[in-house]
């Protein structure tokens, strides 16, 4: 009985509904007031990866030497101040770039193997395999990780490798969940069912089919998770669990500063280094999800419990 | 209907329980850190007569499995084993240093559900505004913050230059706790009627909530938000502007409760993983709760003091995903009914 | 004085897209006023003024009246008590407008509670009354119960008796058959006839269905582009139309059809707020438009009394006759469900 087509995203009156038409008269500034975030986030992190490579030329004192006289107060010459055995703070957080960047890619690409081949497998064989590896998600979800690591740095003795390790074993279940359910989705879809049709193994299905279409969400996530990796990886060693003196490791320098208040700068200012890192990575990574999908892969993991 | 949800819950969440045990005791036992070495001081530790002693006494001498079925049995009479380090049953531990960590936790929560979905409907109202810009910041800001950081800005700002509120425990040196009924002091001043203490155990509390609640704020701030927005675009919230309802039933009856469900999801997600947080927290502020017992009896190899620990954080985590899943079906009666 | 008097209204949001162009329109106490068109035409942005309503972003010239105050200049508290009780509205799809949370009760209840100032108690028997009036089965135990239980025609009911909560002197009624089955359809006619009759609003009736509009509206506009188009009652306009788009929509119904004619689409697409053409709107899908169709926007011109077209061809005044011989005339169509 309709005189024309109605397109379901539009109003009666052909104005796009995405959003309350008639509560916010306000005028709206336009989307593009969101994108400076997501350019700062660049530039911080590109900022840190470049500190991080040059970081011999660009620190001006060799991070582990202990030259100068303790406890020095930000000047001119020691812009961060020293630390208690002497040593340039501005060097050390520098050079704190070199080891938490790196690990924190790692720490998310370990994660990010384990959990999408546990998920790709469970979504794609499906069955029994499927219910039972999806347990044994459950049981990681459920599983303290914090309480997983200390124990294993007590055991072990602390070290880096250690707590990315230990923070892997707690962290891949979010892929393999999110991996899981795109592969189920994908499966529903035709074109999987095409190229069985066409001959293609399983095993090759799930390489040129399947991978394609769930490696886009899934770095989504983890480029989102990147920033958690961070501030996760600093938190042991904070705690004393993961970096161990000298390393100039950004959580570990906090710890140093935590029983010195008088001396504020020596936590003050690689605090604010895994602030500022941290924060790059969310800026770019919320850009990012608005960018792809309001429902992100991250409520994805949350949403299944 | 109910019951027979909460049995099936019930019985998922005991599997899950048993699951977790076994993980935990496997990964214990992979450690190569000798849990009865640890028993020991350095010198008894040498002598092999005594290690085995101690090995007999505590079954170490068992293969694992059997240590699992028996721990497994002595967990149904409610024994979860003896704390090496305090020597006291890790279960007396556990209930002398939760209801400090609940305390903390549920002081947190309050705070982020405050700030968190106030400032999201906030900025739901004047989505891309100005005022959104900013709070999105905060949202990011408050993820991205450093707990350890945080807490130690907290303590330099507003213990040792302000004085305004103590750095550390739960109470003023000299203060004796309030009877314990809760075991949370704030709430048994209260209820005895303690004023004093009262403002002393609150006093003392505001500061690590705070910091705790931070990176709640920012997760809750950021899906009250998105869950809010797409709530507007319904046709039952400009019907009940059509209404002429005031401004403040629109957005809170009929909005906030059509967005409800998504936060009370992420809600259930940050109470349940605050356990990482509190560790590092409750360690600055000297705070005698579990994530301080986890540190100590993890940097020691408590073992039956760890996996107490990890069993009784996965029961916190079961039991805050069933108070969701029931959440919800106050929240939506189209959940109730399937 | 009528209750509704649109003057010369305007509504235009962001890059000067023009949404509703220069629309006067009156509806009077107790009569049901359609306004027809197709996606984009601007008729609910109109309707949704009278009840102070404009899109985000938007400003908006000239007048809506109610009751003689004009609602444009109204702050928003004034506004707000207005809404639901002099004006209120039923939306189009009934599963999407009651609130699928909150239990029927107490979406019947709070705008009786905030306007008239109600105990919960009295106005939950105002509530049930309501329903009843509505002709919805068990009143009492609907009211207890969430709006997912009830089919589209019962909720569109419960909406109505919302809308009719407090008393309202006009009604915005914007599309509320279109999502419901034929069957149900009339019956909702039916219950929309019998309430004016026996409460005495006016309505102002929404639908692109020129059908359903022969069976329930007493005065007819015919909006295209953000304009009137033609204006005038029921069987003026449809029994004697002099606009060529009021003449394309009713050959494009079904009903010609099954009456052995051939259904002919309109050609072309609807004119919207984003494409308009310059001059008249319709010329580009108009099979009498003339050069200066495309260059002058045509005045609306009153043909006879209370019958007005805007046109500058004006294709069938002369040959009316022939027009009416040709066609069935739109009275004889009548929905077999609806029994006015």
């Amino acid at each position: 009985m309709t005189l024309s087509t109605t397109d379901p995203n539009l109003a009666p009156d052909g104005i796009p509904v995405r959003r309350n038409l008639w509560l916010r008269t306000r005028k709206r500034i336009p989307v593009a007031w969101r994108r400076p975030l997501a350019a700062v986030g660049i530039v911080i992190i590109l900022a840190w990866v470049m500190l991080a490579i040059f970081a011999p030329w660009v620190a001006p004192f060799d991070p582990l030497a202990q030259d100068f006289s303790r406890y020095q107060p930000p000047s001119l010459e020691h812009l961060f101040g020293t630390d208690a055995v002497g040593r340039d703070l501005l060097s050390r957080v520098i050079y704190g770039a070199r080891v938490s960047l790196p690990l924190a890619v790692l720490l998310v690409a370990l994660s990010v193997l384990v959990g999408a081949t546990v998920g790709a497998l469970a979504g794609y064989v499906g069955g029994v395999v499927d219910s039972a590896l999806m347990r044994v998600v459950d049981l990681f979800f459920a599983f303290p990780g914090i309480i997983l690591a200390m124990a294993v740095a007590a055991a072990l003795g602390p070290s880096l490798t250690n707590a990315v390790l230990a923070i892997v074993v707690v962290s891949w279940p979010a892929y393999a969940r999110v991996t899981r359910s795109l592969v189920l989705s994908l499966r529903e879809s035709n074109y999987l069912a095409a190229s069985r049709l066409l001959g293609a193994s399983s095993g090759r299905a799930l390489i040129k089919e399947v991978m394609p279409n769930v490696a886009g969400p899934v770095l989504v996530l983890a480029s989102l998770e990147l920033g958690n990796a961070v501030l996760l990886l600093s938190g042991l060693s904070f705690l004393g669990l993961g970096a161990v003196p000298p390393s100039a490791e950004w959580g570990s320098m906090v710890s140093a500063g935590a029983s010195v208040f008088y001396y504020y700068w020596v936590a003050l200012f690689p605090g604010l280094a895994i602030f500022t890192v941290v924060l790059g990575f969310n800026f770019l990574g919320d850009a990012m999800r608005d960018a792809l999908d309001p429902r992100s892969a991250r409520s994805v993991a949350t949403s299944e419990l | 209907m109910l019951l027979r949800f909460i049995i099936s819950r019930l019985g998922s969440a005991v599997i899950l329980a048993i699951g977790i045990i076994l993980v935990s005791f496997t990964l214990t036992a992979l450690l190569p850190g000798d849990a009865a070495s640890s028993r020991l001081g350095e010198r008894a530790a040498a002598d092999p007569e005594i290690m085995a002693a101690t090995r007999r006494r505590y079954g170490l001498d068992q293969p694992l499995y059997i240590q699992f079925f028996v721990y497994l049995g002595n967990l149904l009479r409610g024994d979860l084993g003896t704390s090496i380090r305090t020597q006291k049953p890790v279960l007396t531990d556990l209930a002398q240093f939760a209801p400090a960590s609940a305390e903390l936790a549920i002081a947190a929560t309050v705070i982020a559900i405050i700030f968190g979905v106030g400032l999201g409907i906030i900025a739901s109202l004047r989505a891309n505004g100005v005022i959104d810009q900013g709070l999105r910041v905060v949202s990011l800001g408050g993820v991205s913050i450093p707990i350890f950081w945080l807490a130690l800005i907290a303590v330099f700002l507003f213990s040792i230059t302000f004085r305004i509120f103590p750095s550390s425990g739960r109470l003023d040196p000299g203060q004796t706790p309030p009877q314990q009924i809760t075991g949370m002091y704030t709430f048994d001043s209260l209820f005895t009627g303690n004023w004093v203490l009262f403002v002393s155990a609150l006093s003392h509390l505001i500061l690590p909530a705070l910091v705790l609640a931070a990176p709640m704020v920012g997760l809750l701030l950021r899906f009250t938000r998105s869950s809010m927005l797409e709530v507007l675009g319904n046709e039952y919230v400009r019907a009940a502007e059509a209404k002429g309802l005031p401004a403040h039933t629109v957005v809170l009856r009929h909005v906030l409760r059509g967005a409800l469900v998504p936060v009370i999801t992420v809600l259930g997600t940050a109470f349940a993983s605050l356990l990482a947080g509190t560790v590092l927290v409750e360690q600055i502020f000297g705070w005698p709760g579990i994530g301080a017992y986890a540190f100590r009896s993890a940097s020691n190899l408590d073992l039956p003091a760890i996996v107490g620990v990890t069993l009784f954080v996965a029961i916190v985590y079961i039991t805050v995903n069933l108070i969701v899943d029931f959440l919800y079906g106050v929240v939506d009666p189209r959940i109730r009914r399937a | 004085m009528s209750l509704l008097e649109i003057d010369n209204l305007s509504i235009q949001i962001r890059d000067n897209r023009v949404l509703v162009d220069g629309v006067s329109l009156t509806v009077n106490e107790g009569e049901i006023v359609g306004i027809a068109g197709e996606s984009g035409s601007g008729k609910t942005v109109t309707a949704m003024s009278a009840l102070g309503f404009l899109p985000a972003g938007a400003t908006a010239h000239g007048e809506v009246r109610i009751d003689g105050v004009d609602l444009l200049a109204m702050n928003p508290k004034k506004l707000r008590s207005i809404r639901g009780t002099e004006v209120a509205m039923v939306f189009q799809d009934p599963m999407t407008s009651l609130h699928p949370m909150l239990n029927i009760g107490t979406q019947l209840t709070e705008h009786i509670r905030v306007h008239q100032g109600l105990g919960r108690k009295a106005a939950w028997a105002r509530a049930a009354e309501l329903l009843e009036m509505v002709r919805l089965p068990d009143p009492h135990s609907a009211l207890s119960a969430f709006p997912h239980r009830f089919s589209g025609g019962m909720r569109q009911r419960i909406a109505i008796a919302s809308a009719l909560a407090c008393d309202p002197k006009l009604l915005i009624a914007d599309e509320i058959t279109t999502a419901l089955d034929v069957t149900v359809q009339a019956g909702i006619l039916d219950l929309l006839n019998r309430l004016r009759h026996e409460t005495g609003m006016a309505v102002v009736f929404i639908t692109h269905d020129l059908a359903v509009m022969n069976v329930i509206a007493d005065r007819l506009y015919v909006m295209y582009g953000g304009r009137i188009a033609e204006s005038g009652s029921i069987s003026q306009v449809l029994n004697a139309t002099r606009h060529p788009y009021t003449r394309a929509l009713i050959d494009s119904l079904p009903e010609g059809a099954v009456l052995g004619q051939a259904l002919v689409p309109i050609p072309g697409e609807a004119a919207t707020p984003d494409r308009r053409p310059r001059g008249c709107a319709f010329n580009p899908r108009c099979a009498f438009a003339v050069d200066s169709c495309r260059s002058e926007v045509p005045e609306l011109r009153e043909l006879e009394v209370g019958h007005s077209a805007a046109c500058t061809v004006d294709p069938f005044g002369s040959r009316l006759d022939r027009a009416q011989t040709h066609r069935p005339a739109l009275s004889t169509l009548e929905d077999p469900h609806v029994a006015s």
